[in-house]
């Protein structure tokens, strides 16, 4: 068996360069170049085994690249610090701004994301030196990059959770059993969310950074892209409007305000775990409900009392049973205060006018 | 203008100074109360975004209401004492007390007011409206208060009631300031301040004194109790409070 073991692995190369530089053009025929390359490459068993012991397959399957979006490129169109062969062991990671910078001549997708990647949690580990972070190809795939919506496509809605999920395991177990995940992955609705629709694609920060989507004051905006529509939430058997009437209690105000201490919706139905109330599994399962709001630093000593009752009341609909009736009597009290002393002071301003004219005409 | 408004020796002391501090206390707590309870009961307008940022966000709103609230609870306190350890409180709240000739006499009043009837019914140390001030103003501060602590303290009240209740006294704590403010915030500004003769302000509560002649039309039972059926205008001296 051929390795390349014996060669000295070259010094990783620094990751995507945020300056792009000039796009190639097709040169030689593909057949041919692919041929040149394919001499190592184009062998199943052409492996190298890392200085950890692991193996790593140098196979590239030709068929992969045509049919990917690339299909027309060469091998050194990316891999363009290849200029001999053999070439040094390690080669630099494939650079994806070469091409997709806007305004570029080859007519390549322009990257308007590039700059987002860059302020990422993902793009500032990865020009920070840290090899774990994501570059491009770990999201989009390497030799056989196809279109998003293609679902062969790696960051395909239906797939990203399984991509995002190669590094984040445990969210990717959680989610997996979550209502989400259940829709998206086992029912195939796209309607439901994969880890791109709340933390975004290219940008995504840190949850605690108050910029990101799901941080804490920005969480209830973000869950509102879909549980902001009553038609979206009646279809799902959602009864009420979750976000406008979380907006309307003490800690959607707060919350609003910027608190980061009060609850959000993250804070009761959990991030990735969210579950249909009705499943015993649910933190916000009545039964789940004393634990929940009795987390650490809410409300200590929650008891069952937390779960006699309804949440996410809409005061103004007969749905929320006693709450309704009596916010009823007080606005009809408030309307009938409000009349009853407008009409009073008239009553008496009238008289006490017509009083002083009639006082006036007389005294004089 | 302190020189102009000097005391008319026509003038009656009809309230002590120590009343005229509860109600000092009483005006400023209750107006901080309503416009801090205002900024959340109102959230949504731009009246609640505006008083939410002048009383300095979410935590700092809230710690002025909960210290005029304590405020509140210590003029309580201390009006329960004066109405009952004080003879004079107590004479007060016993004048305060609501009557069958109450009910008489607002609905002679609104004769009066649609021309049924040529006089004003006679009212005694307090009207009908004032009582009605006093009580609902007595009443609304201690189911506010009650309520008040309920939300103050909601994880040990949560630990009590059902989270059905809580709701229900947020929703009451809302309305009934609301209720409150409009009723006595209303009818303040109109009676003390825009009714006329009375631009800009009757002075009685800055100096506790009303004039013999305003006693007369508007008191027409505690002045005859005071003064027998001698007329304002029968005192020699008498100038007349309501002339332009």
């Amino acid at each position: 068996m051929r390795t390349l073991a014996h060669l000295a692995p070259a010094a990783l190369a620094a990751a995507a360069a945020a300056q792009p530089v000039p796009a190639p053009t097709p040169a030689a025929p593909l057949a041919a170049e692919v041929r040149q390359c394919g001499i190592c490459h184009g062998r199943p068993e052409f492996k190298q085994v890392e200085a950890d012991g692991t193996v790593r397959t140098l196979w590239v399957d030709e068929g992969e690249i045509r049919r990917s979006v690339h299909g027309k490129w060469h091998c050194i169109d990316c891999h363009a610090d290849v200029d001999r062969i053999p070439h040094p062991a390690r080669l630099a990671q494939v650079n994806c701004q070469r091409c997709h910078f806007p305004g570029n001549p080859v007519g390549a997708p322009e990257d308007v994301n590039y700059e987002g990647y860059v302020k990422s949690v993902h793009g500032r580990l990865r020009l920070a030196g840290n090899p774990k972070a994501p570059a491009c190809q770990d999201c989009h795939g390497a030799h056989g990059v196809v279109k998003h919506t293609d679902p062969a496509s790696p960051v395909h809605p239906t797939r990203v959770p399984a991509t995002c999920g190669r590094c984040h395991v445990q969210i990717f177990a959680e989610y997996t059993t979550s209502a989400h995940g259940v829709s998206l992955l086992e029912k195939d609705n796209t309607e439901a969310p994969s880890c791109s629709s709340c933390h975004g694609e290219h940008g995504i920060l840190p949850a605690k950074e108050n910029a990101s989507a799901v941080s804490a004051t920005h969480i209830p905006e973000t869950c509102s892209t879909c549980h902001g529509m009553t038609e979206f939430n009646l279809r799902y058997g959602i009864p009420i409007n979750p976000v406008r009437t979380f907006r309307h209690t003490f800690h959607g105000i707060a919350n609003e305000l910027g608190s980061a201490r009060v609850a959000n919706c993250a804070s009761c139905h959990t991030a990735h775990n969210v579950l249909s109330a009705s499943d015993p599994r649910s933190t916000v399962n009545p039964a789940n409900i004393p634990t929940t709001c009795g987390k650490a630093g809410c409300h200590p000593g929650a008891n069952a009392n937390y779960a006699r009752g309804r949440f996410h009341i809409d005061p103004s609909s007969r749905d929320a049973g006693i709450i309704f009736w009596v916010a009823l009597f007080f606005k009809i009290l408030t309307i009938s205060t409000l009349a009853g002393l407008g009409v009073h002071i008239l009553l008496d301003l009238a008289k006490k006018l017509r009083h002083r004219h009639h006082g006036a005409a007389t005294r004089d | 203008m302190t020189a102009e408004h000097r005391r008319d020796p026509e003038e009656i002391q009809r309230f002590t100074a120590n009343e005229l501090a509860q109600h000092w206390v009483l005006m400023i707590t209750l107006t901080v109360l309503a416009l801090t309870g205002l900024a959340l009961f109102a959230h949504g307008t731009w009246i609640g975004k505006v008083l939410m940022a002048i009383e300095g966000g979410m935590e700092a709103r809230g710690a002025i209401h909960r210290f005029f609230a304590v405020v509140l609870m210590l003029l309580t306190a201390w009006h329960f004492l004066y109405v009952v350890f004080t003879e004079r409180g107590h004479r007060q709240l016993m004048e305060m007390l609501p009557r069958s000739s109450d009910l008489r006499g607002f609905v002679a009043l609104l004769g009066y007011y649609l021309g049924r009837t040529a006089e004003p019914p006679p009212f005694g140390r307090f009207t009908p409206m004032q009582k009605l001030q006093y009580w609902g103003a007595g009443m609304g501060s201690l189911m506010m208060i009650g309520t008040g602590l309920v939300l103050w303290f909601h994880t040990q009240a949560m630990a009590v009631l059902p989270k059905w209740l809580f709701d229900v006294t947020t929703i009451v704590h809302g309305y009934e300031g609301l209720i409150l403010f409009i009723l006595l915030f209303g009818w303040h500004l109109y009676i003390v301040h825009f009714s006329p003769g009375n631009f800009p302000m009757q002075r009685t509560f800055l100096s506790g004194r009303i004039s013999r002649q305003r006693l007369w039309q508007e008191h027409r039972l505690e002045y005859l109790e005071l003064f027998g059926d001698r007329s304002p205008a029968s005192f020699p001296e008498e100038k007349g409070e309501e002339s332009p």
